[in-house]
């Protein structure tokens, strides 16, 4: 097994689920109830037969008893496809242990859970736009295709959510679990990323990738402080005042995360890249489950 | 520490090395430590909410530079201490002769005296403020000091009160005083002022740079030098020079009513005698004056006064001494004579007595060391059955001024025969032993006295100060020991001072006359302070300021 997941990592997400109310139709049959009633075996409810419908779906028995057609319709299960978007960035790669290493072993951790449960998974990774991607994973092999795709997967340069959500807006992808795996640090702030992710038709989840040095830097004093992505310097003297005014900054930038993430319904989870990463989702599984 | 022996190169090898340093320590401090962070956006946000603090930021690092710079240099130039004047040392004493000849110049040219005065008075306009200048008016027998502590203006007003003597100057005595003053006193130069060849004797030990200014080398000059009575008036003129002067000797009776004159025409070198006849129907001659040709004559050289009530031998002095004489002879009609037989020594006599001693009762008894001097000394004698000034018999207490035209300031101190030591109230000296201090302990000193309230003289030197006289008794010519009174400024008179942090030797100047009779209210006169060089002021301020700096600097770290 790879270095950069090992094997008991896999092996702990056995017993983890994603599940959802109502899926889009089309898909792979699956274990996901789909909005409309198909031919599944649990029984929803009868309809008057129209021309066309499957005759292999009328109800002989209603049919002896009435003369009339009835088609019989069940619960139709299907696929949810799971879209994971890691983020590659630069500002997500040059720290070590890398937050995107943190963020591969989440987007890993869903796909194994979702492949489990023959879902699709769609690995997109993304910078200053979309990168090298694995489409519709499924199957016994998936998780090993998609193994040695993220570890082959280097820095992407400047994040832009803008520009690489445009670009995923525009695929023909079928409605899904969009997971957004990512420091969230786009040059625009916080509005920018909202601004790119409130239009997605898929649900979603945030994964936000934080180190314990974001809210309390190990520097003071005179500091010239370098953008990892842009290369820009910034020479400052920081002060207990301007250390509460970054913080203050930092917390801004959460709550508005964490406000557009409750405004739409979806998960929002902080994964610290220097911690194990499956104690931290674990609390997005209750009861072994999460509701997307 | 001094680095004032170091020429100039050295210096500013110094003081680049110095900025060197000062600038590679900012560069270390200034240059920041680089960290590399996800994003700067939350961290333009907090310095866009202290845009306030930007401009003081921006400026604080050059600031501390430039005061670290100024601190390294201004400490560099505190320590060479620069002066205006590189040929002159730190500390000068100059030597004033007042000769007969000085009063002389070339015809119709200021006198040499005058030049001495001009020149010395131009030496005192490049002197820093940090540098110590003696003026030694050097008489017929012994000196006038104006020593280290007194100030600028009382400096300046000796030079100008100072006049020709009647008798040639001990300029080896001088000399002696200046070397006994120089003390240990590093880099002191001697400046003569003389119209003759001046080296100091070996014994004096001066081990100085000596300067002799030469005054009036062109010109021939002469001055009397003797008046002396023997029906005619016979009158010894000293003529110097290279070339021989024209004068006119004139006699000055007390009637006003006839002047009796006699020119000359030529005065050979050296000494000559000249006759003059006694004015007409006045016995007494109030002055005799040598005048130049064409001058008028009002320039006063020598003055003599004659008493016909005693075939006594006539006395000879000059400028000023000559009416303070009369009104002390006109103040006490029991006083019929004074005289002096030889320099130091004042025959005193009565009408009644006129072959003993004083008669009883306060007597005020103007005399000085060389009798004749312009500005003769004062003794006072209490109610003494006998005074002598010479005898200087049993302890007694005497009044020491300076100047008998000042109005007569006193202030006691006591003479102890028996140890021949003289306590002196430490009223009378003045911050010497502080102004000479190092600047560190110096601002000990300081800080010790403003901040425990110790009064400067408690600090450096005992309530009363003992002085001790190291020469050997001074014999004249009739083999008698003469008193403590001239020996008291004797050249070669050395003073220990035993304070409390220790004994230190001094020369033996003339009481202050500025000092009161009683200690003065404030413990701690400004005299007594320790003076600080403008630019020892300006290190210090520079060592605030950087102090202050990085305080700030502390402060806005986080610790």
């Amino acid at each position: 097994m790879s270095v950069l997941f090992p094997a008991e990592f896999l092996h702990a997400l056995a017993t983890l689920r994603i599940s959802t109310k109502r899926v889009p139709a089309g898909g792979r049959h699956a274990e996901h109830l789909a909005r409309q009633a198909g031919p599944g075996i649990e029984f929803r409810d009868h309809r008057a037969y129209v021309p066309g419908d499957d005759l292999r779906r009328v109800d002989w028995n209603l049919y002896l008893r009435f003369r009339k057609l009835f088609l019989r319709l069940a619960d139709d299960v299907r696929d949810l496809p799971l879209y994971l978007v890691v983020d590659l960035s630069e500002s997500s790669s040059f720290e070590d242990p890398p937050r995107s290493r943190a963020g591969m072993q989440s987007g890993l951790m869903l796909a194994t859970i979702a492949n489990a449960q023959h879902d699709p998974v769609s690995v997109f990774t993304f910078g200053e736009k979309l990168g090298p991607r694995l489409l519709n994973l499924s199957g016994r092999s998936a998780i090993p295709r998609l193994l040695p795709f993220l570890e082959s997967q280097r820095s992407l340069g400047r994040t832009d959510f803008g520009s690489a959500f445009a670009e995923f807006t525009s695929l023909p992808l079928r409605r899904g679990l969009l997971v957004v795996i990512s420091d969230f640090l786009d040059r625009d702030g916080c509005e920018g990323v909202v601004r790119a992710l409130e239009g997605q038709r898929h649900r979603l989840l945030l994964l936000k990738l934080i180190r314990a040095s974001d809210r309390a830097p190990l520097f003071a004093g005179d500091s010239r402080l370098v953008d990892s992505e842009s290369g820009s310097a910034l020479d400052l003297c920081i002060t207990e005042e301007v250390l509460a005014r970054y913080l203050e900054a930092v917390a801004a930038f959460d709550h508005g995360l964490r406000t557009f993430a409750d405004q739409r319904g979806s998960g929002f989870v902080e994964v610290d890249s220097e911690k194990d990463v499956l104690p931290q989702l674990e609390p997005l599984f209750a009861d072994g489950v999460y509701r997307a | 520490m001094s680095l004032q022996a170091w020429p100039l190169s050295q210096l500013l090898l110094a003081l680049v090395i110095g900025l060197l340093c000062v600038f590679f320590l900012h560069w270390l401090r200034i240059r920041p430590h680089v960290h590399r962070v996800p994003t700067l956006l939350f961290w333009r946000i907090a310095l866009a909410s202290s845009r306030e603090r930007t401009l003081f930021r921006r400026f604080r690092h050059p600031l501390a530079f430039v005061l670290s710079a100024l601190l390294v240099a201004s400490l560099l130039v505190a320590l060479a201490d620069p002066r205006t004047s590189p040929a002159i040392g730190r500390t000068r004493v100059f030597i004033l002769d007042t000769s007969p000849s000085m009063a002389l110049g070339a015809d119709g040219a200021p006198s040499r005296l005058d030049l001495a005065r001009q020149e010395i008075r131009a030496l005192l306009g490049q002197t820093g403020l940090s540098d110590d200048t003696a003026l030694i008016v050097a008489l017929p027998f012994g000196a006038r000091v104006v020593g280290f502590e007194e100030s600028r203006a009382e400096l300046e007003a000796s030079l100008a009160a100072a006049a020709v003597s009647s008798g040639d100057s001990d300029l080896r005595s001088a000399f002696f005083l200046a070397a006994a003053m120089k003390g240990s006193r590093p880099d002191v130069s001697i400046v003569v002022f003389t119209d003759r060849d001046a080296v100091p004797p070996p014994e004096a030990k001066v081990e100085s740079s000596v300067a002799v200014r030469r005054q009036g080398g062109g010109g021939g000059d002469a001055a009397i030098v003797g008046v002396f009575d023997h029906g005619m008036i016979r009158v010894r003129v000293a003529a110097y020079g290279e070339t021989s002067p024209r004068r006119i000797l004139l006699l000055d009776p007390a009637s006003k009513t006839s002047v009796s004159s006699l020119e000359i025409a030529t005065i050979p070198d050296g000494i000559t005698d000249y006759m003059v006849s006694r004015p007409a129907l006045c016995p007494q001659v109030l002055s005799v004056r040598l005048e130049p040709e064409d001058r008028a004559p009002m320039n006063d050289v020598g003055r003599v006064v004659l008493d016909d009530g005693l075939s006594s031998v006539p006395v000879a002095f000059a400028g000023g001494a000559a009416t303070a004489f009369g009104s002390l002879l006109n103040s006490d009609p029991r006083i019929r004579a004074l005289w002096a037989e030889e320099p130091g020594i004042l025959n005193v006599r009565s009408v009644d007595s006129p072959g003993g001693s004083l008669v009883p009762g306060p007597v005020e008894v103007a005399v000085s060391s060389e009798f004749g001097s312009l500005e003769p000394w004062i003794f006072v004698a209490e109610s003494l059955p006998a005074f002598d000034v010479e005898g200087a018999s049993g302890a007694r207490d005497v009044a020491l001024v300076r100047d008998v035209r000042g109005g007569l300031p006193r202030s006691l101190a006591r003479f102890h025969e028996e140890t021949r030591t003289l306590e002196v109230p430490t009223g009378l000296l003045d911050g010497e032993l502080l102004r000479r201090q190092p600047l560190v302990s110096s601002l000990a000193l300081l800080l010790c006295r403003r901040l425990a309230g110790i009064p400067a003289k408690t600090v450096v030197v005992d309530s009363r100060l003992r002085l001790d006289f190291d020469p050997s008794p001074i014999m004249n010519s009739s083999g008698l020991l003469l008193g403590p009174q001239p020996v008291l400024w004797s050249p070669t008179n050395v003073a220990r001072l035993e304070g409390r942090f220790g004994t230190r030797e001094i020369a033996i100047s003339p009481p202050l006359p500025r000092a009161p009779a009683t200690v003065p209210s404030d413990p701690v006169p400004d005299s007594a302070r320790p003076k600080l060089s403008p630019w020892e002021w300006l290190a210090i301020l520079a060592l605030l300021l950087v102090a202050l700096d990085s305080w700030f600097v502390v402060r806005g770290r986080i610790p």
